[in-house]
């Protein structure tokens, strides 16, 4: 924290994202809150149902993401250095490449099976990690994706979809 | 004696061929991703949740109980060899077992953090045998004010006591209750926010979460936040059989550091590392080579080490006989007991005897199998460190969607696999603590339960909670633990 006074909307941008967070916090609580008031009140003489617990929650998230914003607006959470972060740059295009395995992967494993999905699944998340040696990969994926379906579809009867292969 | 015969009928359980092969496959497993940076117990556990459907309770939970000790000592294998932890607990084994191994001296830091591991593993598990009847005897007079008000104290020494920050804690803690609201509530058939999505009407799936947080968020970091850190690793010297000087110096911290991890493991307050920074102060207070700490002292690898584990089967103690988990695996283990409509606490050791003392009985077993697994094959162990990175998170996410999608078929969850793996990112980023997330998950509908109930008992009187020794007085430090540090300061100020 600098000793000076560091004029508010300065503060603001330094710590952009724990505003943005505090908010989606305090939106989810109040979200929670409309969610909470469309369930059924409570029958019976005592009085509680379904609905106590999720406004205890609710309120909860709204008043801990209010506390959230108040530090993210007065110097930042508290112990979380933001320098350090911007030594270290978020890498995306990794970010991007496991996560377009794992949507991937969503919408195949169902049509074209695990083993070819995870197979997919493990060549983009090894893209991600630096390595480019797709047909090596892609290899070593099919085995352990092959192996772990094998044993658990003919070992432990647990149905993992064939998708097109006919086993 | 009532808990020795009890004990023997769990052995002559226990000691079947298939449980001891369930056994064996759970702490070669545990002892497995203990190593494997990127994989730990809690997941590991949470992905074989699926096969509870297809084998019989004793020998799934003998399985996944021998993960979560298994996976204590091969932690420190990689805290030993690589210049990063393992896991959080063992932060002092990887400064003190480091150097150790830079000065040449890793057999003998790898032999006394497995003995070590051996003898609080299994000085911890007579322990439970004998407590934990004893806290039943407690616990089964407990009625649901009781019972809320300890998890009330629990959810807020995991969340706010421990941890960089209180309110970051909570946050984590409440996220973790709003998932386990989500679908048709148990008592009066309502659904809440399943927003009409048959996936949601059945509540968000436990391995989903925590395969989302810990594997897939642990792996979007490694990759895009991670990639600088070099990871050097530290040849295998020296004997694993540790010299006449090692014993000495190696068995009282092994004994001090039991006596420390077995209550702190027991108490809601969760987590393995203040017992283990705890043990390592006090060994450097007590040595008569304070100066060797921080250059290699065995005694800082010996202490800590105990210290963790004994702290694991303490967890295991309070989970078994009160029924409440105090991390994150221990909630994954009571989520395996779900599984089969088991709910553990005092009733458990009423209701399935057998089943509860054959497991206690495996943990014997078990300690015993890890110190042949851990000290004579610990070089096929070493291998496992050498996988390169793409492999190994590659490899961890076809798990992962594996046992997400083996739960219940459904490809939804896949995706959902992977929102939640971006809360895990976006948490870790902004440095929240992710345990609370599942330890809310998981708990809060059973504190919702036990809130019901004490309510409906006093007609919707909140009084009912102060109007209780026992629970006015957990309430009162819970209050203080949340109010006393602010205050503190307020004071300080003044």
């Amino acid at each position: 924290m600098t000793p000076t006074n560091t004029p508010m909307a300065n503060t603001a941008t330094k710590h952009s994202g724990q505003v943005v967070l505090s908010i989606a916090v305090v939106l989810l609580g109040t979200a929670l809150a409309y969610g909470t008031n469309q369930l059924p009140e409570a029958s019976g003489y005592a009085k509680v149902g379904p609905r106590l617990m999720s406004a205890i929650v609710s309120g909860g998230l709204f008043v801990l993401g209010l506390l959230l914003l108040k530090e993210a607006l007065t110097g930042g959470f508290r112990g979380v250095d933001e320098a350090e972060h911007t030594e270290t740059p978020t890498h995306w295009p990794a970010f991007l490449w496991i996560s377009t395995g794992l949507v991937l992967n969503g919408l195949l494993i169902v049509p074209v099976g695990f083993v070819i999905a995870g197979t997919l699944l493990f060549v983009l998340a090894a893209r991600g990690f630096g390595s480019r040696a797709d047909v090596r990969n892609g290899i070593v994926g099919l085995i352990i994706a092959g192996i772990t379906y094998a044993f658990f579809t003919y070992g432990l009867g647990l149905g993992l979809p064939a998708g097109i292969l006919p086993f | 004696m009532d808990v020795l015969n009890s004990l023997a009928q769990g052995f002559s359980l226990a000691l079947t061929m298939q449980n001891l092969l369930w056994c064996f496959v759970g702490v070669t497993l545990g002892t497995a991703v203990g190593v494997l940076p990127g994989i730990g117990p809690a997941v590991t556990v949470a992905l074989l949740l699926p096969v509870t459907t297809k084998i019989d309770p004793s020998g799934a939970l003998i399985m996944f109980a021998g993960i979560y000790y298994g996976a204590m000592y091969g932690g420190s294998t990689t805290s030993i060899l690589l210049n990063t932890p393992g896991e959080s607990a063992t932060i002092v084994t990887a400064m003190e077992g480091n150097q150790m191994a830079k000065r040449g001296r890793a057999g003998a830091a790898l032999g006394t953090s497995a003995i070590g591991s051996f003898v609080a593993g299994t000085l911890t598990v007579v322990a439970l045998t004998f407590v934990s009847p004893l806290v039943v005897d407690i616990a089964i007079q407990f009625g649901p004010p009781e019972f809320f008000a300890l998890m009330v104290l629990a959810f807020t020494t995991v969340s706010a006591v421990l941890g960089g920050s209180a309110l970051r804690g909570l946050t984590a803690l409440f996220i973790g209750l709003a998932i386990g609201l989500v679908g048709i509530d148990s008592q009066s058939g309502t659904a809440r926010f399943a927003f009409d999505v048959p996936q949601l009407l059945d509540g968000i799936e436990v391995v989903t979460v925590a395969v989302g947080l810990f594997a897939v968020g642990e792996t979007l970091w490694a990759a895009s936040k991670d990639y600088k850190t070099v990871e050097t690793m530290n040849a295998m010297r020296g004997s694993i059989w540790m010299t006449a000087e090692d014993w000495k110096r190696s068995w009282g911290p092994w004994l001090r550091g039991t006596a420390i991890g077995f209550p702190f493991g027991t108490m809601p307050a969760g987590g393995a590392e203040i017992p283990t920074f705890l043990s390592y102060a006090i060994e450097k207070k007590l040595s008569k080579h304070p100066e060797e700490f921080g250059h290699g002292a065995i005694e800082g690898v010996a202490g800590p080490e105990a210290a963790n584990n004994a702290s694991s089967t303490g967890t295991m103690t309070t989970l078994l006989a009160l029924g409440l988990p105090t991390s994150a695996t221990a909630a994954i283990l009571l989520a395996a007991f779900q599984q089969y409509g088991l709910q553990p606490g005092p009733l458990l050791f009423v209701n399935s005897a057998d089943l509860v003392w054959a497991l206690i009985a495996s943990m014997y077993i078990g300690n015993v199998m890890l110190l042949v697994l851990n000290l004579p094959l610990v070089g096929i162990w070493v291998k496992l460190l050498k996988i390169p990175k793409p492999m190994l998170y590659a490899g961890i996410l076809i798990f992962a969607t594996l046992g997400v999608f083996g739960m219940r078929q459904s490809a939804f969850d896949i995706f959902l696999l992977y929102a939640i793996g971006v809360l895990g990112f976006v948490m870790r980023r902004y440095d929240f603590p992710t345990a609370p997330v599942i330890i809310g998950m998981i708990l809060g509908p059973l504190a919702e339960a036990q809130l019901r109930r004490s309510l409906s008992i006093s007609q919707g009187d909140w009084m009912i909670f102060l109007q209780k020794p026992l629970s006015a007085s957990l309430l009162a430090i819970t209050a203080a633990m949340l109010i006393g540090p602010w205050a503190w300061k307020k004071i300080k100020k003044a």
